[in-house]
């Protein structure tokens, strides 16, 4: 493991029933008492957050209000007011960009923070939450719970442990005996459906999915099994994005149905690399990475197949992301059973952020430096001003 | 001194398996590197294999006994929080091994009606 993921400190923190406690801010005497905000009864209003108190009856967000009075009678129902709440959730984010300025809002009342490179300035992870949490109370009177481990993920299980206005601090390197005792629809992304699939199989806890066999996963679930056993582990390698690394874009994408159906592979390839080229060119003119590319191939009879594939890190340079499209077009050309009508391919998970070479990748980091001239020459002269690869064998018209 | 305690909400899902259990600080601790403060409730997982680096409780068999230590490269134990490492003359063993630690804070009072 590397030391920056070693030293990697995540907190994944959540503001405590956020609207109920603004209105508690806003009038003292709700405090102590069952209280929701919501839509009243005789409008068929809704929950739309309850306190500790409410919950205690069996009161949860989304539950009817009616329900939530007849569950409750000394229920007490606020409307509450949106614009109050964004202003207390500005003042909460305010403070907390004072101690790192790479946090990720994830909502309202919740955010991922990463604390690398602040230890000198507020001391270890632990110390920086409990200061923030204790600064958040002072200030604003709003209850802060804190999950701190090495990533996202662990943090976000921990910070629910911790529910409410508690802090979970979960060891480096004991992630994997955290998750091993908990129930699997602990971990984010497994829902009913799969909870029910993985019971089949007896796998109850996540200790269990963690030492089940990847190809087993793999079959059952599809690439998603994989992932979950890695996560399963306490594994996660997201990093925590702040708003100017995310992309307004979610993704990239070009395809062409051909003015007539074709199998020839030279023609097929050399379209998908033209359209590769198109939305890398994009890319970069946009600062933008992707992390994923997807290829989709249709067949004359309009069945459609696709295929993807991630890079380890998001990039924006056409050879490295032309590798994998092209072994992902003969993968699925292998069972072709008919002429071609479309081919395409799609560039997702973009985030701000420009390509870097790593310390061994000269040959890489030259290329790099002919896509930023090609880029400039395709600007000025057209887009058909250079061709490369397999883009050679194309007619004008394809 | 630790003691054993119960918990629950979502953190008791944690000690429903026979292998872990929480342990919460009583008393006032010294101050070290591992920030330990009293009510700190730990997380332990016991019966797993113990690596340097790793936070352990240790015990001789009997609740008062059981303190906290860290395991040192040449897997020596190392009282922390002021705590004592186990003593030679004793045949201590390791209860299990600190996987996380949960602090929890009491709601501020003066807002209660």
């Amino acid at each position: 493991m590397s030391s920056e993921k070693a030293s990697r400190s995540v907190l994944h923190v959540d503001l405590d029933a956020f609207f109920v406690s603004v209105e508690r801010v806003l009038d003292p005497r709700l405090c102590g008492r069952p209280v929701v905000v919501g839509g009243p009864v005789e409008g068929r209003g809704v929950v739309a957050a309850a306190s500790y108190e409410a919950r205690q009856f069996g009161v949860h967000s989304a539950m009817p209000m009616g329900q939530a009075m007849r569950l409750c009678p000394d229920l007490i129902r606020v409307s509450g007011t949106r614009g109050v709440y964004a202003r207390a959730s500005k003042a909460v984010f305010d403070l907390l960009g004072s101690y790192t300025p790479i946090v990720e809002k994830v909502s309202v009342d919740e955010a991922y923070l990463d604390l690398r490179g602040t230890e000198h300035l507020f001391g270890r992870a632990l110390d920086a939450a409990d200061h923030m949490r204790k600064e958040v109370k002072e200030r604003l009177r709003l209850d802060l719970t804190v999950g701190v481990s090495r990533n996202r993920l662990v943090s976000k299980v921990a910070s629910g442990f911790a529910k409410p206005h508690g802090l979970f601090d979960v060891r480096p390197g004991q992630e994997p005996r955290f998750f091993a005792p908990l129930p699997v629809k602990v971990l984010p992304g497994i829902g009913p459906v799969t909870q029910k699939r993985l019971r089949d199989f007896h796998i109850d806890q996540l200790g269990t999915l963690a030492t089940t066999d990847g190809w087993f996963l793999e079959d059952v679930f599809g690439r998603y099994g994989r992932s979950m056993r890695r996560r399963a582990k306490g594994e996660d390698e997201t990093p925590v994005r702040p708003p100017w690394e995310k992309s307004t874009r979610k993704s990239l994408s070009q395809e062409r149905t051909f003015a007539e159906d074709t199998d020839d592979l030279q023609v097929l390839r050399g379209r998908l690399q033209r359209m590769l080229e198109k939305c890398c060119s994009e890319l970069r003119s946009k600062g933008l990475l992707a992390r994923t590319m997807s290829i989709k191939v249709r067949y004359a009879d309009f069945t459609t197949e696709t295929r993807d594939a991630t890079l380890p890190r998001p990039s924006d340079h056409d050879l490295e992301w032309w590798e994998l499209a092209s072994s992902l077009l003969e993968r699925v050309l292998k069972k072709r059973r008919t002429l071609v009508r479309l081919v395409g391919v799609r560039f997702s998970g973009l985030e701000r952020g420009f390509w870097q070479g790593g310390l061994f990748e000269e040959e890489r980091v030259v290329q790099r430096g002919r896509l930023a001239v090609m880029d400039r020459m395709r600007e000025k002269y057209g887009e058909k001003s250079v061709r490369t690869g397999d883009r050679l064998w194309l007619r004008n018209s394809q | 001194m630790l003691e054993e305690v119960e918990m629950d909400g979502k953190a008791g899902q944690f000690s429903g398996n026979k292998n872990t259990f929480f342990l919460a600080l009583r008393g006032a601790p010294a101050e070290d590197e591992e920030q330990l403060r009293e009510g700190d409730v730990f997380a332990i997982t016991e019966g797993v294999d113990v690596e340097a680096g790793d936070l352990v409780v240790w015990w001789t068999g009997v609740e008062r006994t059981m303190a906290l230590a860290r395991v040192q490269d040449d897997f020596s134990f190392k009282g922390v929080g002021g705590f004592l490492g186990p003593p030679e003359r004793l045949s201590a063993e390791v209860r299990g091994v600190v996987v996380g630690r949960l602090r929890q804070f009491e709601p501020d009072k003066s807002q209660e009606a």
